[in-house]
């Protein structure tokens, strides 16, 4: 288990508000893929999220520190990723 | 001695801008070379190079070398397959890793490398060598070659340049978000800055912030070659960015609301292009000022029966406009609507027939049909599908839809459903449809 767990259902929650997914945030599995295979988004997804990020954690996503691939791998990741760069 | 029309301006002096670095002339022809020298003898490739210098110097190679580039509209294996069949002379060059069953893979960072070569790049073509094949999604399913020869992509470079006058700026940098594989990509962030000795920035940035870091890495004047949706996310989140001169917009319908937003939010002028793969770029307009389209210098509008064509000294067909449109004279339109078959996801389109087809082809699928929502705002709208299909799960057929299907057009969501609502002539009336989308979509959304 992670510590991050209720930061991870709030980021859940956000992801499946944003792109009205069809899932309960409950059911995004932490590890698995958000792209592709898992949860089957794509690039026009990313941006939408970006927006909403940007929107609820005041600051924006950049490719180049880390790439966008690896930002969203996962839920766990793209959660970790919020809270290393959301301002204290 | 036959005509030959340079690929690049003759006084160009940078080609391309990276963060930290710039890429000149001199390098651009040693690369070329060096490349060129390398290739093998094929009659085509498909160039998947991300890095915008990598394609530009990839594009100049297979000109030198008379290989037809094959411009796909989508990556997904199960087409690449498809084209390799029907072309089966071929190699894809690509500047990350990538494999595809029985077509050999070329890295353009090593044929690069420089080294002793004994070629000299022409760097200049005759105007009837075909530059490239442009594919597009036929309701038949077979995809559509649509053939482009060097002219085409000359001219047209011309004409925009000249319709945003270009030379009036001197040389200045363009950023693109658009991949420089897709026709209007190639046209604007490719050719354009070729032919008038602009340079490109390398990179293709993707969320707002990086297209601010990289419209800081070129000089001004700077142009923004990009579609509604990244217009939509710059809008929304603000950067900071250096001053532009224009956002240039295709793909997609950009409202005047946004364009006003954007114009006001980066002190920039905000323009559309029309065009669509057969034609290439063909009309422009400033969206804040006007409802009518432009269409370029030497392109005429004429009616044709029920539809209309465009005519261009450059293309020996002519070229049915398969969007409504109503024509105030041969060289201005309005548009009324688009092209009921042809879905367009966030720039990326495919014929609804063919989709339909895939979908009712799928082992287990007893009926099944998609359906393409109404464009509204600039927000992306997803298909949804609804099937009928007794033994199969929604994952099944997600799964199944997934091998064939470029990521933009998978359904969302999928409803398994008893039968569709076909009437007495087996038609699906699209109010029929909107109902099931108001019972099964809309509602679902809003659940919570």
């Amino acid at each position: 288990m992670s510590e991050n767990v209720p930061f991870e259902a709030e980021v859940a929650q956000l992801i499946v508000d944003t792109l009205n997914l069809d899932v309960e945030s409950g059911d995004i599995e932490p590890e698995a893929p958000l792209f592709g295979d898992g949860l089957g988004l794509d690039s026009i997804d990313a941006l939408e999220l970006a927006m909403a990020i940007s929107k609820k954690y005041g600051f924006q996503l950049r490719s180049d520190d880390s790439n966008n691939a690896q930002i969203f791998s996962s839920l766990r990741a793209l959660s970790t990723h919020i809270q290393n760069n959301r301002p204290a | 001695m036959p005509r030959l029309d340079p690929i690049i301006a003759h006084n160009t002096r940078v080609v391309a801008y990276y963060a930290d670095r710039v890429v000149y002339r001199e390098d651009y022809v040693a690369h070329v070379a060096a490349v060129v020298s390398r290739l093998p003898d094929t009659a085509y490739v498909i160039n998947l190079c991300d890095d915008r210098y990598h394609f530009q110097v990839g594009l100049t190679a297979a000109m030198e070398k008379k290989h037809i580039n094959l411009l796909l509209p989508t990556r997904i294996p199960e087409f690449i397959n498809r084209i390799h069949r029907q072309y089966p002379d071929l190699y894809v060059l690509a500047d990350a890793p990538c494999a595809f069953a029985g077509i050999p893979v070329l890295q353009i960072q090593q044929l690069m490398v420089e080294g002793a070569t004994d070629v000299a790049p022409l760097l200049a073509y005759p105007p009837d060598q075909v530059l490239a094949i442009a594919f597009t999604s036929g309701s038949t399913g077979d995809p559509k070659p649509n053939v482009k020869t060097w002219e085409c992509l000359v001219e047209v470079a011309a004409m925009t340049g000249s319709r945003f006058q270009l030379p009036e700026y001197g040389q200045g940098g363009i950023v693109a978000t658009v991949p420089p594989q897709h026709m209007y990509g190639l046209e604007t962030s490719v050719m354009l800055p070729m032919q008038f000795g602009w340079g490109s920035y390398a990179g293709r940035p993707f969320f707002p912030q990086d297209v601010a870091d990289a419209l800081a890495a070129v000089p001004a004047p700077r142009v923004l070659i990009t579609t509604p949706v990244h217009i939509r996310a710059l809008t929304a989140e603000a950067p900071v960015l250096p001053k532009i001169e224009y956002i240039i917009s295709a793909t997609a319908p950009l409202s005047a609301q946004l364009a006003q937003q954007a114009e006001a939010a980066f002190d920039t002028r905000v323009y559309e292009i029309f065009g669509f793969t057969e034609v290439g770029s063909a009309a422009t307009r400033r969206t804040v000022d006007e409802q009518t389209w432009h269409l370029f210098d030497k392109i005429r509008l004429r009616r044709d029966g029920q539809s209309h064509v465009l005519d261009t000294p450059y293309i020996k067909n002519s070229l049915p406009v398969s969007d409504i449109i109503e024509a105030i004279d041969e060289q201005r339109f309005s548009l009324l609507g688009r092209d009921t078959d042809m879905v367009n996801i966030a720039g990326k389109r495919a014929s609804l027939g063919d989709l339909n087809a895939r979908l009712l082809a799928l082992p287990g699928v007893v009926d099944g049909v998609f359906f393409n929502p109404d464009d509204k705002d600039e927000k992306v709208r997803r298909l949804a599908a609804f099937v009928v299909a007794p033994q199969m799960t929604v994952d099944n057929i997600i799964d199944a839809l997934r091998d064939m299907l470029d990521p933009a057009f998978m359904p969302r969501p999928v409803v398994l459903l008893d039968k569709l609502p076909r009437n007495a002539t087996g038609k699906l009336p699209r109010s029929a449809l909107l109902e099931l989308v108001e019972r099964y979509v809309v509602t679902k959304g809003k659940k919570s």
